[in-house]
C-alpha cells in the first residue's frame, strides 16, 4: 500500500497560524516552497493581515455606558466598608473574648484563694 | 435609552503617572486607588467586553477585577506594568465569570474544526487594514466560543505571554498554544474564505489575483 505523504502546502498550512508569531518554525526547506508556492503566499499573509487586524483592535473603542465608572467606584466604596464592618466586628470579638478569659481567669483565681483559705 | 460612549485606551495612561497612584494606593490611600480606577477602566472595561462578548458580563468582571486588585495590591511587586497586571486579573475574573456562566448555558467548546480548503490568491502586498477588515474581525471574534476568544484576545490584542495566559485562564501552556492556534484558524476561516466564498461585499477583504 503506498504510503500517503502531506503535500508541503497542507502540511504548511497547519503551521501557518503559529509561523506568524515564530517565523524561525519554518524549515529551509518549506521556506524555500512558500517562496514559489501562491497558495501558501497567499495563506501567510492571510495570517499576518489578521494578526495586524487584531493588534489593532487594541486602540478601537468599545461603547460604554459612562455610568460603568460611578458604579466601580460605589462597588468598591461598599466593598470597602464591609471589609471594615467585617475587621471591626473581628476586633470586637477578640475583645469579647479576651474580657471572658479574664473574667473567667479572675473568678478562677477567687475560687482557688477561697478554697485555700477554707482548708487553711 | 442610556445614552453609550466609545472608551479606548487609545490615551493609554502615562506608566510613570500610573505607578506614582500605585505606590499611594499601597501605602493606604484610598483616593489614589479610585484615580488608577479612573485612569485605567476604559481599558479594563474593553478587554472584559471583548472577553466576555457581552456587556453587562464585561460590567461584572470589570467591577470584580477592581476589588480584585484593590484586595491583593499590596501584592503587586511592581515588577510588571500595573496595566498588565490588572489585565492578567481582568482575564481570570473573566475566565471564572464565563465558567459560571456555562454550567448554566452550556457553552461547549467545539474541537470538531473543520478547515475550509484554500483556493490559491495573492495577497497585496503592503494593503492597510480597513474598516471593514476590522469590522469582520470583530464579528469573527465575537462568534468564537469563550474558550478559544479568550487566548487569542489575550495573545493577539493584549500581547499577554503564553505562560501567563495559561496561569490565568487556569490551563497548561500547550492546552493555551492548542486553543490559539484552532482560535487563529478559526478567524481565518471565517473573515476570508467564508465570506469570501459567500460572495458577500465583506469577501472583498480578500480579493483572488488578477
Amino acid at each position: 500500500m503506498a504510503k500517503l505523504i502531506a503535500r508541503p502546502c497542507d502540511r504548511l498550512a497547519e503551521l501557518m497560524p503559529d509561523l506568524v508569531e515564530n517565523p524561525e518554525l519554518l524549515s529551509t526547506a518549506d521556506a524555500e516552497h512558500v517562496a514559489e508556492c501562491l497558495r501558501c503566499q497567499a495563506d501567510l499573509a492571510r495570517f499576518r493581515r489578521l494578526r495586524r487586524a487584531l493588534a489593532s483592535l487594541r486602540d478601537l473603542p468599545v461603547p460604554a455606558d459612562p455610568e460603568i465608572l460611578d458604579q466601580l467606584l460605589e462597588g468598591l466604596d461598599s466593598a470597602v466598608e464591609r471589609r471594615e464592618r467585617h475587621r471591626i466586628a473581628g476586633r470586637r470579638a477578640v475583645s469579647i473574648v479576651g474580657l471572658a478569659a479574664a473574667t473567667a481567669a479572675g473568678v478562677g483565681g477567687v475560687l482557688v484563694l477561697a478554697t485555700r483559705r477554707r482548708s487553711a | 435609552m442610556v445614552a453609550l460612549r466609545a472608551v479606548t485606551d487609545v490615551a493609554r495612561p502615562g506608566h510613570s503617572e500610573l505607578a506614582v497612584l500605585v505606590a499611594e494606593a499601597r501605602a493606604g490611600d484610598r483616593s489614589a486607588f479610585d484615580a488608577l480606577v479612573r485612569r485605567t477602566w476604559s481599558g479594563t472595561y474593553a478587554l472584559a467586553f471583548r472577553l466576555t462578548g457581552d456587556a453587562e458580563d464585561a460590567r461584572d468582571v470589570c467591577q470584580e477585577a477592581y476589588l480584585r486588585a484593590y484586595r491583593g495590591l499590596r501584592r503587586f511587586r511592581g515588577d510588571a506594568r500595573f496595566t498588565t497586571w490588572l489585565y492578567r486579573i481582568t482575564a481570570n475574573c473573566a475566565s471564572t465569570h464565563l465558567g459560571r456562566r456555562r454550567r448554566h448555558r452550556h457553552e461547549e467548546l467545539d474541537d470538531d474544526l473543520e478547515l475550509n480548503d484554500l483556493s490559491p490568491s495573492v495577497d497585496p502586498v503592503g494593503r492597510s487594514e480597513s474598516a471593514t477588515l476590522r469590522d469582520a474581525v470583530q464579528k469573527a471574534l465575537a462568534a468564537l466560543p469563550p474558550k478559544l476568544r479568550a487566548v487569542v484576545v489575550l495573545r493577539d490584542i493584549y500581547d499577554l505571554s503564553h505562560e501567563v495566559i495559561a496561569a490565568e485562564l487556569g490551563i497548561s501552556v500547550s492546552a493555551a498554544k492548542v486553543r490559539l492556534h484552532r482560535a487563529r484558524h478559526r478567524l481565518r476561516d471565517d473573515v476570508f474564505l467564508r465570506s469570501h466564498a459567500e460572495g458577500s461585499s465583506d469577501g472583498e477583504i480578500d480579493r483572488p489575483a488578477v
